[in-house]
């Protein structure tokens, strides 16, 4: 079994996309969440695996959201979503305890590769 | 054709390499099992056996380069035998790579038929070194089991350190490499490994200037492959290579690694081998050239800045401006700071320690003395003080010739040693050490000291000053004489106790980069000479000085005070105009006249100003003051050569530009003295 993953971003055809490319290769989507703080809550829900996280959000952005998250829970395995030109951003991201990022667009095996390195298998 | 004794070589050049070969994938394997089986005996021997046969073979069809490389690691291989040699990693590791260079030969030979230029010798130095370790070492025991059975152990229980570099390599695809580079960085650091430095730098890294890959060398306990799959555990990574550096062994083992120490000489060698293993990759070997041409760009900057603190004078008396002065005073004076770090960074990274020029002179004063019979005790101290590079190349000569001169002249015979009631072994010092912004390199001897009235008679002789003059001249004057070109001729050598052998160019190599020598001697005592140096040659201190409309720098360190001589206290002495000057009578110069070869001296007779602006200044040991329009004041300037089409002007050193984008002629204080005193009074 892959892995149960939760997928955060306020744009939902980025969530669609990489849902599809997910479950395209067997892992499992067990919630969805357009902002850091409904992230937050349904990570609390769900406890996935690992979470991939889209920076700039509304309400609470990834970066905050990452904080909340691993205040709850310091295992947590956070991806970072990431655009060209947010260096900085994906910095304190790591900082806060993501564990890698990816770089949009998104290219299907890159994203793979990712995820895979995150959960181990 | 390769023909040795009558055999064509050719025919065997097939079979030769196949069993190379053979032989090189043997030691590749047995080489690395060794390392995690250091005490299998058998191993050992077909390691031998394989370097042994190698060595045979390639030495039989004249491949002398990897004839020699196959025994270096024959013997080696005879050492960890005997139980002389310890298997260590980097042991083993150096063993690699002298069998990759045979590789590689042998890959060469297949190719071209024959053997290829490559540089084999850093590796056989490398190599060298183990066995040198044991041979200056006693070996532990003749008893071969025991030690190596304790060694084990005391490993065992210890913990391994490592440094390795590792090598990451990112996908092709990889995007914000800087940020990935980072991240990998945070990984081996929140696993607890040591990252020690990274090539490119950070600030390269960060700012994504570099390639594919880049490098990390890290100290840790963790494994090889523990560090590997760490650092491919961040995406975009595509594999890393982890090349082990050195291998150390914590707490227990040091203890016993002293104990050592103590008693062998050798251990600095292994110290500092492992310390050139570990700096290995954290210096980078730069071209002066572009030291050169940063130094040169802080030259600029100086004189921008010095153009900035320019406007903010002339924003002095405009009131309305007067905040944004203030904030433009601390900025340019931030500025200045940051200017004045940058050029230390600059200047001392092109600094060299004077061991570089200091390790050579041991052996030359020894073959000096014993070709001239004497017993001479030589001592260095300070070589560690450092100096700009380009100084240390024009201060080898100077060196030479004094080192030279204090043997071959300045020390006596035992014989006469003895009979002066001297230690019949004489000594020669050579010192140096920093002196606030200049350092002093000291030559010192026991020996017969400058005899005064033959420095007196030649000068006389030569017609370079009447007896008259010579009356007034105080010892220091005279010995100045030595300087003087050409003052001592071969058969002076050893009248004027020889001092004479190329003192001109002692000086003039020293008035080149501003330097000074300094002179002191007694009579029986022994000579000493001081040769003091500027740090930098690029950028000095200088005092600013208005002559007839001119504007000339004149170098602080031939500066001892500024003065401003009412006429009324000046005297004339022996019909020149002087001064008194903390007790000293001071010969007034006219620099406006010196500048123009002039004599420069007031004559009795003359009208004298009210007030002489008077700059003392002290160099070649006068002192003198030069009498100038006005004094503007104190100023870091930047010598600029005035270029092969002007020349070597006597007089002038060089030119800097000012703040205002004027051009300041830079005044040679030493050669404009000596000119005017050649010229006799």
């Amino acid at each position: 079994m892959p892995g149960r993953i939760m997928i955060v971003d306020d744009a939902a055809f980025m969530r669609m996309m990489l849902k599809d490319i997910l479950v395209k290769n067997g892992y499992e989507v067990v919630a969805e969440a357009s902002n850091g703080k409904e992230a937050v809550l349904k990570y609390e829900e769900t406890k996935p695996d690992l979470v991939t996280m889209d920076i700039t959000m509304p309400e609470m952005d990834g970066i905050s959201a990452v904080k909340e998250i691993r205040k709850k829970d310091p295992q947590a395995r956070i991806v970072m979503c990431s655009a060209m030109g947010q260096q900085a951003m994906v910095v304190d991201a790591i900082q806060a305890g993501a564990r890698d990022f990816i770089v949009k667009p998104f290219k299907p095996d890159r994203v793979i590769e990712a995820v895979k390195k995150v959960l181990g298998n | 054709m390769r023909v040795v004794e009558g055999f064509d070589l050719n025919r065997y050049v097939g079979v030769f390499l196949e069993e190379v070969e053979e032989h090189i994938e043997n030691l590749e394997e047995n080489l690395v099992q060794l390392e995690r089986d250091p005490d299998n005996k058998d191993l050992v021997q077909s390691i031998f056996r394989s370097f042994h046969t190698i060595k045979g073979s390639s030495s039989s069809m004249g491949f002398r380069k990897m004839m020699e490389l196959s025994h270096l690691m024959e013997n080696l291989l005879d050492g960890v035998r005997s139980g002389s040699i310890v298997v260590t990693p980097s042991l083993v590791d150096t063993l690699l790579r002298g069998v990759d260079l045979l590789k590689n030969m042998k890959d060469v030979i297949a190719l071209e038929g024959k053997e290829p230029e490559i540089d084999t010798q850093s590796i056989m130095e490398n190599l060298k070194l183990f066995l040198q370790r044991t041979e200056s070492a006693p070996s532990p025991q003749s008893s071969q089991e025991m030690p190596s059975e304790e060694q084990s152990q005391e490993v065992k229980a210890s913990v391994f350190y490592g440094t390795y570099l590792v090598t990451v390599y990112l996908t092709l695809e990889c995007s914000m490499k800087g940020v990935r580079s980072y991240l990998v960085i945070n990984r081996l650091q929140e696993n607890g490994v040591e990252v020690i430095a990274t090539i490119p730098p950070l600030s390269d890294l960060e700012s994504e200037r570099f390639g594919q890959s880049f490098e990390v060398i890290v100290r840790t306990s963790l494994g090889e492959e523990e560090l590997k799959k760490m650092v491919e555990s961040v995406a975009e990574v595509e594999r890393a290579e982890i090349r082990i550096q050195e291998k150390e062994v914590e707490e227990e083992k040091e203890e016993k690694g002293e104990e050592r120490e103590s008693t062998i000489s050798s251990v600095s060698e292994t110290q500092e081998a492992k310390k050139t293993a570990k700096g290995l990759k954290k210096t980078v070997r730069v071209d002066v050239e572009r030291l050169d041409a940063l130094l040169n760009l802080v030259g600029e900057l100086v004189i921008d800045r010095a153009r900035l603190g320019d406007i903010i004078q002339r924003l002095r008396d405009c009131k309305e401006l007067s905040y944004f002065r203030d904030l433009l005073t601390d900025t340019n004076t931030h500025i200045g700071r940051i200017i004045n770090e940058l050029q230390m960074e600059i200047m001392k990274a092109r600094m060299l320690p004077l061991a570089e020029v200091f390790n050579r002179f041991p052996r030359m004063v020894r073959d000096i003395a014993r070709n001239s019979g004497k017993e001479v005790d030589f001592v260095i101290q300070g070589e560690e003080t450092e100096l700009d590079r380009s100084l240390l190349e024009e201060i080898t000569d100077p060196l030479i010739h004094l080192l030279r001169n204090a043997v071959d002249h300045g020390i006596e015979s035992r014989e006469e040693r003895i009979a002066q009631g001297k230690s019949p072994r004489g000594r020669v010092l050579l010192r140096a050490y920093q002196e606030e912004n200049s350092v002093v390199i000291m030559v010192q001897d026991d020996g017969r000291g400058l005899d005064i009235e033959k420095i007196k008679n030649k000068a006389l002789r030569l017609g370079l000053i009447s007896q008259e003059e010579l009356e007034k001249m105080t010892e220091r004057e005279i010995m100045e004489f030595i300087f003087y070109p050409g003052f001592s001729t071969n058969e002076a050598v050893t009248d004027v106790s020889g001092r004479g052998v190329g003192m001109d160019v002692v000086r003039r190599n020293m008035e080149r980069v501003n330097g000074q020598v300094r002179i002191e001697s007694e009579r029986g005592k022994g000579t000493t000479f001081y040769l003091r140096l500027p740090l930098t040659l690029a950028i000095i201190r200088a005092l600013l000085v208005k002559v007839n409309e001119g504007i000339y720098s004149i170098p602080l360190a031939d500066v001892v005070e500024i003065e401003k001589v009412k006429s009324e206290n000046t005297y004339w002495v022996n019909k020149t105009l002087t001064a008194l000057f903390r007790g000293k009578v001071l010969t007034l110069l006219r620099l406006q006249d010196l500048l123009q070869s002039k004599k420069a001296e007031y004559f009795e007779g003359e009208t004298v100003p009210e007030t002489l602006y008077t700059v003392v200044v002290n160099a070649a040991r006068t002192m003198a003051g030069l009498v100038v329009d006005e004094i503007i004041g104190e100023q870091e300037i930047v010598i600029k050569s005035l270029g092969s089409y002007i020349g070597d002007v006597r007089g002038l050193s060089g030119a800097t530009i000012l703040g205002d984008g004027r051009v300041s002629l830079i005044v040679d204080v030493p050669s404009l003295l000596w000119k005017n005193f050649q010229m006799g009074g």
